[in-house]
């Protein structure tokens, strides 16, 4: 796969390609990434060959086939030889479930971050600012075996300094004096904070709520993501999180973003009129799961997501599990082009009705 | 504290039921219970929106029962059977009715009863108990009522391994995992117990036969069909998850290019939309079998129907995950079936192929699976006869006098 396409990619603004010309582009690389893929990953070509597929094809954007995220946490689709295996990301999960194994080569990887890069750098400008990350040190300390959460973390790492840890170790309570510390050495200047999306709500805002006298932020960037679904759970959504913190810590700045291991780099970022972008090296599509349909904005479906960064594996066209519709394309107030998007969160797992389920052992919540 | 919730009023603890004598085979009290919940669930719209309650209302009707005595009686020659004394019933969650079936063979053949229902919450099992409480409540059923408990309770072995040792006969539904649980509880020494492992099924079509038959023979078959498949979501072990077409590939193909569309309008006229997660599963499952055995997955009118053409006819069963999936295959002769057949395929359902083709086949030679056959439209009818096991039989004793 030539270099020169993703190359070209990255002189494109993220957000500077109207529909058209986005189009185009995507339908053009993403068929041919469904070809190189077909030819380098056995097991891809299979089943691509079993829905009537044939390599060498050109589909329009909604017709470039899609394989259920799921997969990964099944097979090791890889398209690199093993000797070109640079790391394996894998998904977060609670113990006992599969985990997602995603291949990356050296290429991937790097455009993975180049792409991070160029959307994130329009959140919070080129320098690097002072960085809060909102978990406890301990997160990234075991490298072996690293959560998706420290490896979020240690990529955003790339777009702070002076990195400080808001939570103690021990028992997850804000470590007060260190932010406190944070703020007094960048007075003045604007910092930047990054955190899983709960534990931000639980361990930060609403453990700083509790203070007689809870720090506030003079300019601050606060990007988070990490799924919606504990919130949800306590009846929280994104208003009621951004008004907890522009009231608790005068943090006015909220940036969620949708994203997944398996499509590392080409992330979704919500803007100030609270809308999930897709960036030019990607795009979303909403499908009505009784026929695959593509729907119109404002219908909730099934999110597809297609990214142009997954060379090593066959990751560019991948049908989540995730609810959510689209908003509009180039349209939005921010000025941003391409589709955006709402996450309602996970489709509703359906009780099992298996044979075997009688006796099952009660699940044990991690 | 008992452990588990009592679905009926004032029911017997598990230690006193031993202290009730059982009813003879077939008691009037037995007769007239269980069709007075015939008569219940077939007048009731709250019933009637479940057909497999419907299905459960015709099998008590007052005929049947009586077909089922004489049946009994046939098979029991001059041997003289008499009650267990009391049966344990733990019931599965993927089909609501078996509570119901299991329980009342069981109660026409004298014993007493304590039954079990999943845990998992399900209308037609609410509507069920439901109707079962409010009968039992009344006076012209006390005699069921001192003989019968009716429960629920999340898993627990201590709850469980207490009910075990109040009966004489453990029957256990619900598959391998619940199988391997409640084996490791033990019974009294006297006790005996049945149970049921997970079963996948079978359905047959003749090929060139079904493409002889006129189009309205088609739509009913494709009706039946649709009954067996899409009925409990697949997920009983009597649902039909291979289709295996009869003859050679050609004529497989161009059959199956006819059977389905008809299929799929069943579907469109009479299924609700599945949820959006059994979509996914089907997709999955679909592109998992083409990654590990190739194949070829079948266009449809909409994913209510998953297909996937195996070159090589397999259940797959690792993957199947109910909801409308079928894997589907040519199989040049009956004798081909052979090699599909172990102890976990239970019924073969079949249209286009004759009984005495099939007893022929049989009798040809000891196959490795299938307990029972029964055509298109009958998969999920329940029989006294399950698995094997005659189960008027397995719920009473038999005293041979010299």
């Amino acid at each position: 796969m030539s270099e020169s396409s993703l190359d070209a990619y990255f002189e494109l603004a993220p957000y500077g390609v109207a529909r058209a010309e986005k189009r185009a582009l995507l339908a053009a690389e993403l068929s041919r990434l469904t070809g190189h893929h077909m030819e380098h990953c056995a097991p891809y070509r299979r089943l691509l060959e079993a829905h009537g597929h044939a390599p060498g094809r050109e589909y329009a954007l909604e017709d470039v086939p899609f394989i259920p995220v799921q997969l990964f946490k099944r097979y090791e689709l890889s398209s690199v030889p093993q000797d070109q295996v640079f790391k394996v990301l894998t998904s977060s999960g609670t113990t006992g479930q599969q985990v997602s194994r995603i291949v990356l080569d050296r290429e991937t990887s790097m455009a993975q971050t180049k792409a991070l890069v160029k959307i994130v750098q329009q959140f919070l400008g080129k320098a690097r600012l002072p960085m809060l990350v909102i978990d406890h040190p301990g997160v990234i300390k075991n490298r072996q075996s690293f959560s998706a959460r420290g490896a979020g973390i240690l990529g955003l790492s790339n777009f702070g300094r002076d990195h400080t840890y808001a939570l103690k170790d021990e028992d997850m309570t804000p470590d007060v004096d260190a932010i406190r510390a944070f703020l007094e050495r960048h007075r003045g200047q604007r910092v930047f904070l990054f955190g899983f999306t709960f534990m931000v709500w639980k361990y930060f805002v609403q453990a700083l709520r509790a203070l007689p006298d809870p720090p506030r932020f003079e300019d601050a960037v606060l990007i988070h993501s990490g799924g919606w679904k504990k919130l949800q759970d306590e009846a929280v959504g994104n208003d009621e999180f951004k008004a907890a913190l522009r009231d608790t810590l005068n943090i006015n700045s909220v940036h969620n973003f949708y994203g997944m291991v398996e499509q590392v780099g080409s992330i979704f970022m919500e803007c100030e009129h609270g809308r999930l972008h897709a960036p030019v090296f990607a795009d979303v599509l909403v499908r009505d799961a009784q026929t695959w349909a593509v729907l119109p904005p404002g219908q909730r479906g099934l999110i597809q997501v297609l990214s142009v960064l997954p060379r090593s594996y066959p990751g560019h066209s991948l049908l989540t599990e995730d609810v959510g519709e689209i908003v509009g394309e180039d349209d939005c107030p921010c000025g941003r082009m391409g589709h955006t998007l709402k996450v309602h969160g996970r489709v509703p797992r359906a009780e099992v009705r298996g044979c075997s389920d009688t006796h099952e052992a009660p699940k044990v919540s991690a | 504290m008992s452990g588990y919730q009592s679905l009926l009023k004032n029911a017997p603890a598990p230690e006193a039921l031993a202290g009730v004598a059982p009813l003879a085979p077939f008691a009037p009290q037995s007769l007239a219970f269980v069709d007075a919940l015939s008569a219940r669930l077939l007048r009731s719209p709250q019933a009637r929106a479940f057909p497999e309650l419907t299905a459960l209302g015709y099998w008590m009707r007052k005929a049947n029962l009586e077909r089922l005595r004489q049946e009994l009686v046939r098979r029991m020659g001059d041997a003289l059977l008499v009650p267990r004394g009391t049966a344990f019933h733990i019931a599965p969650s993927n089909v609501d009715t078996i509570f119901v079936y299991s329980w009342f063979l069981s109660l026409l053949a004298g014993n007493r009863n304590i039954v079990r229902l999943s845990s998992k919450p399900s209308a037609q099992a609410d509507a069920l108990s439901g109707a079962i409480a409010d009968l039992l409540a009344q006076p012209e059923h006390v005699d069921i009522a001192a003989r019968a408990l009716l429960l629920r309770y999340a898993p627990d072995d201590a709850v469980t391994a207490r009910l075990s040792a109040a009966c004489d006969v453990r029957i256990v539904w619900g598959g391998d995992t619940t199988v391997r649980a409640v084996r490791a509880i033990p019974l009294p020494p006297t006790a005996t117990e049945v149970a049921f492992s997970n079963k996948y099924s079978l359905a047959l079509l003749h090929a060139q036969r079904w493409l002889d038959l006129d189009a309205g023979a088609r739509d009913a078959l494709a009706g039946a069909f649709y009954n067996d498949a899409y009925w409990f979501d697949q997920m009983a072990c009597s649902s039909p998850r291979l289709v295996l077409w009869l003859g050679d590939d050609a004529a497989a193909r161009s059959a199956a290019d006819d059977f389905w569309p008809r299929v799929e309008a069943v579907i469109a006229a009479r299924h609700q939309r599945l949820a959006d997660i059994d979509y996914v599963n089907k997709l999955l499952a679909q592109d998992a079998v083409a990654i590990e055995h190739g194949g070829s997955i079948r266009p449809a009118r909409t994913n209510d129907l998953s297909r996937v053409w195996l070159d090589k006819p397999a259940l797959h069963v690792e993957h199947h995950c109910g909801a409308g999936l079928f894997f589907e295959s040519a199989l040049a002769s009956l004798d081909d079936l052979r090699p599909l057949l172990n102890r976990t395929v239970q019924t073969l359902s079949y249209a286009g192929v004759t009984r005495d083709e099939l007893r022929e086949f049989v009798a040809a030679g000891p196959i490795g699976g299938i307990d029972r056959m029964v055509p298109f439209g009958r998969a999920l009818d329940f029989g006294p006869v399950w698995d094997g096991f005659d189960l008027l039989r397995v719920f009473t004793r038999e005293v041979s006098i010299d």
